[in-house]
């Protein structure tokens, strides 16, 4: 060892080596097949030998390591042979033997007018054999496997360069529930659950137009997550869907099997404390949203939707706003904005006041102030980021406790160590009603990921308020304010309703009733603009 | 991998941002009326005394005139701002030499601004803090904001002046009981001769209209610029008259005299009940809001003036060698806003460079144009 690297590792106390050293090789380089780098397959097309083929799929498969893959040799009538593939827990294993085991072993003797006519067998064996919804034919072998992956049979029959996907998808999963982060006492109480196709039933089962398409996409090199984009064809802007379709479509990637990762894989900047695209589990509020003129995703495995484009207004919506009438949909808003306004700003301006322009409160509440704080040790920016961190450490630990240890936790953290820390004197109790107060208002946020946001903000604020006062604060305004104009979602500046041209019958912040709302978003540019009729209550018309 | 199609934009293009003439209007009513938020007013009242508002609205008619001849002549050139059409008049040089002239007015008119902010800051809401802390502060915000470019910085102008409008209405309102209609008397102030022809003089609350100029290219359209530019002058103006009224309202004739920052000391009247004793920290709040974007927004436009007269690619490089320039003038030349004030060439030139030389350059233009067309016919 030379005299750097051992005065390296006296300095930084460097681990002493073990005997026993694992390391992961860099490169395998017998992959037979990478999908990654979409090599040419060793059998591209299926071949009329049986055996090459089981051959084949049996490595591809990595049978036997591979436990749950099930390949079943069948014997038809006329001794020819044939084999089936599939994993055990994704089929529907009646679906299998009564309507295909049992099919296939019940076919009669192909007779000789078959033999010398072989291209019709397959088509013959599914339209009279195959008691199944969903079959097809394909030649492609890699086709087959993309569906047995996906829960579909494969079959292979002796002498057939053609082979069947039989598709008896059935697993467990999770039924439709209710919203867990968008709950709303009006509406539809039904959530998003993992199912892609359950999911987009339920969409469709609100928008029932055959404009809505469904286009398939796969996402993932390896894991090849299935999804589809919903929009209605004759409302949105063929721009946007060319855009959202493209940008789906380009992301290389090998793993990616959540709709949260797509979002941050289209998004436009990273670092923005603000997300730009909006995630819901409610099938209305996807439903409202294309009918705007927006552009949805689902994937499968995936409780949620992400919608593209969204604004800061979206995400100050909460899904029960469109359910309730306008005065006490805006009321609700107002109360959120406050609140939000009360999570970001709050603590920021209790230090801004405390610590530099004590002469802009009433001289009794000043007195009050100093008072509580009167045999407090620490400075009260101090104070704060210690209440605000344990504040936060309570949230952490009450989301990854069970339910009842959670709620009882947050009650314990909340009320026990604020009466504790304020009879130990370390923090004022103005502080408690300080740090509580932000709390409350980052749980009235609508969005999750808003108040991640704002908890965000709020540091940066406090930090600001702690140097420069009420003067940091603004500047810290002036610097987001300006961060969010600079910020798009798919085409459309985020702050959209409010910096290009609104009609005034479309919601901003407020909403206005719902007669009202007689156009879509400008800012979508929309094929079709109009919402409803100038006179949507035909009924206020005089009777002829 | 997915092919890139056409694509076509469905909202703005961050790049080659347009401004509507709504953005316009707004831009150009904040950058007008941002001056009146500091010791404009008490220079008016020094020249005309109670008459202060009279001569406020009587510029403001002047310069609705000059803008109006202005506009139309700049119809016919079409959407060309004062660099491009000196380039067309005199080539390269001219180009350079009216950009160096539009550059030192610019300068000059922000170095002034940027100079009394963190002077009012420190003096009224952090006296035991170092000017260079808060200068930095401010330096950062606003280099950022001009780093993000035009189009944010349009934007947010659509959001900020209803709020700014909103808070200022309010505070006309809770100032009423305080107005005393006694102190607006003599109502002539000073003289018929300082208001009407000392008053010229103070044409430089307009200066903010060369920005107009040099935005025309990034306009749809030229009725646009026109509309909004007379809009700009006629809420200014507006502004500007009700400000000086107010003050002079708000304090007898020899005490306004004395009150450095009129805005801030009226500020200071607004008392409603107990409770809300000191209502000039809401004003503090909109107060560094405008600055900074007023700051943010002429730093930028600095940057695009030199980019675009010595045919640079970029202009964000410049940013911070410009806004250091600007610093290193506005602290070196002593008190810029009382050298504004005090030197009548100074203001004189600004107001040649910002309210003339386009008319003049513009008419040449026209006339050149005329000529061309009838050589074209001779030969």
């Amino acid at each position: 060892m030379n005299p750097f690297s051992y005065f390296k590792k006296f300095v930084f106390f460097s681990q002493p080596e073990t005997e026993i050293k694992f390391e992961i090789p860099q490169k395998e380089y017998h992959i037979i097949y990478d999908v990654r780098n979409e090599i040419t397959p060793l059998i591209p097309k299926i071949s009329k030998d049986i055996h090459k083929n089981i051959t084949y799929i049996k490595k591809r498969f990595s049978v036997p390591e591979n436990n749950d893959v099930v390949i079943r040799n069948i014997h038809l009538k006329d001794e020819r042979r044939c084999f089936l593939i599939f994993y055990d827990g994704m089929v529907n294993t009646d679906a299998v033997n009564e309507g295909i085991i049992k099919t296939l072993q019940e076919l009669p003797f192909l007779d000789k007018e078959f033999e010398e006519n072989i291209e019709k067998i397959p088509s013959y064996i599914i339209e009279k054999f195959v008691s199944h919804a969903q079959a097809q034919l394909t030649e492609k072998l890699e086709d087959i496997i993309e569906e047995v992956n996906f829960g579909s049979c494969g079959l292979f029959v002796d002498g057939l360069d053609i082979g069947f996907i039989l598709d008896v998808r059935s697993w467990e999963h999770r039924s439709i529930d209710r919203p867990q982060t968008e709950q709303s006492i009006y509406g539809p109480q039904e959530a998003f659950s993992e199912m892609l196709r359950t999911n987009s039933a339920l969409v469709r089962k609100i928008l029932k137009t055959e404009k809505l398409i469904c286009e398939g996409v796969k996402i993932g090199k390896v894991s090849l997550t299935r999804g589809v984009l919903l929009y209605l064809e004759d409302v949105v802007n063929s721009a946007l869907i060319k855009e959202v379709r493209y940008r789906i479509n380009s992301i290389s990637i090998d793993y990616c099997i959540s709709s949260e990762e797509v979002a941050m894989l289209v998004e436009e900047k990273s670092f923005l404390p603000s997300n730009q695209i909006l995630l819901t589990e409610r099938p209305d509020r996807v439903a409202r949203a294309l009918t705007e003129g927006r552009v949805a995703l689902i994937l499968n495995g995936n409780p949620h939707a992400l919608i593209f484009p969204t604004n800061i207004c979206e995400l100050i919506y909460s899904a029960s706003d469109s359910y309730l009438r306008a005065p006490y949909a805006n009321f609700t808003i107002l109360i959120r904005l406050i609140a939000m306004g009360i999570s970001v700003l709050l603590p920021a301006f209790y230090l801004a006041v405390t610590l530099f322009h004590q002469e802009m409160i009433p001289t009794f509440l000043l007195y009050a102030i100093s008072a509580s704080r009167e045999n407090v040790p620490f400075p009260s920016v101090i104070e704060l980021l210690l209440m605000d961190i344990a504040f936060e450490m309570i949230r952490e630990a009450g989301i990854r406790m069970p339910n009842p240890i959670g709620s009882t936790l947050g009650i314990v953290g909340g009320l026990i160590l604020g009466q504790a820390a304020v009879t130990a004197k370390i923090v004022s109790p103005i502080m408690i009603i300080v740090i509580a107060l932000t709390g409350l208002g980052s749980f009235a946020t609508a969005d999750y990921s808003l108040s991640w946001t704002n908890r965000i903000l709020r540091i940066f604020f406090i930090i600001l308020a702690s140097i420069l006062g009420f003067y940091g604060v603004a500047i810290g305004i002036f610097i987001y304010a300006v961060t969010l104009a600079n910020q798009n979602s798919f085409g459309i500046p985020f702050l959209s309703p409010f910096i290009k041209g609104q009609k005034m019958s479309k919601k901003t912040f407020f909403i206005p009733p719902i007669w009202k709302k007689e156009h879509k978003p400008e800012y979508l540019s929309p094929k079709k603009d109009k919402d409803q009729e100038k006179i949507s209550m035909k009924w206020r018309k005089k009777k002829k | 991998m997915a092919k890139k199609e056409e694509i076509i934009k469905i909202g703005d293009d961050m790049e080659n941002f347009q401004l509507s003439k709504k953005h316009i209007r707004d831009i150009m009513t904040h950058l007008i009326c941002v001056k009146l938020l500091f010791m404009y007013p008490r220079h008016l009242i020094e020249n005309s005394g109670t008459g202060a508002w009279i001569q406020v609205f009587f510029m403001s008619l002047i310069v609705l005139i000059i803008y109006h001849i202005t506009t139309f002549v700049y119809q016919k050139t079409g959407l060309y701002n004062i660099l491009e059409i000196s380039e067309k008049i005199g080539g390269k040089v001219l180009k350079i030499s009216v950009s160096i002239l539009v550059l030192i007015s610019f300068i000059l008119n922000v170095s002034a601004t940027i100079r009394s902010y963190p002077e009012v800051v420190k003096m009224v809401l952090l006296p035991t803090t170092p000017i260079e802390i808060i200068f930095l502060a401010f330096g950062i915000a606003v280099v950022y904001a001009a780093f993000c470019g035009i189009a944010p910085l349009a934007k947010i102008h659509r959001i900020f002046l209803p709020l700014a409008a909103g808070i200022f209405l309010l505070f006309f309102i809770f100032l009423l009981p305080k107005l005393h209609t006694n102190n607006l008397f003599p109502l002539l102030g000073n003289g018929v001769n300082k208001i009407f022809i000392n008053g010229l003089s103070s044409l430089d609350i307009y200066v903010d209209l060369l920005v107009l100029n040099i935005l025309i290219p990034r306009c749809k359209k030229v009725s646009d610029v026109k509309n909004a530019g007379f809009f700009a002058i006629f809420i200014s103006g507006l502004f500007a008259t009700l400000i000086c009224l107010l003050y002079t309202l708000a304090f007898p004739y020899p005490m306004s005299q004395n009150f450095l920052y009129p805005v801030y000391q009226m500020a200071r009247l607004i008392k409603l009940g107990e409770f809300f004793q000191r209502m000039e920290a809401f004003f503090e709040f909109i107060w560094s809001l405008s600055i900074l974007l007023y700051s943010a927004f002429y730093l930028k436009i600095i940057c695009l003036v030199i980019a675009e007269a010595f045919d640079l690619k970029y202009d964000k490089p410049l940013l911070i060698p410009v806004f250091s320039i600007i610093t290193y003038i506005s602290f070196h030349l002593g008190d810029m806003r009382e050298l504004l004030y005090n030197n009548g060439w100074i203001g004189l030139f600004l107001i040649f460079v910002s309210l003339f030389l386009p008319l003049i350059l513009g008419g040449i233009n026209i006339i050149l144009k005329k000529r061309g067309n009838q050589f074209e016919i001779n030969h």
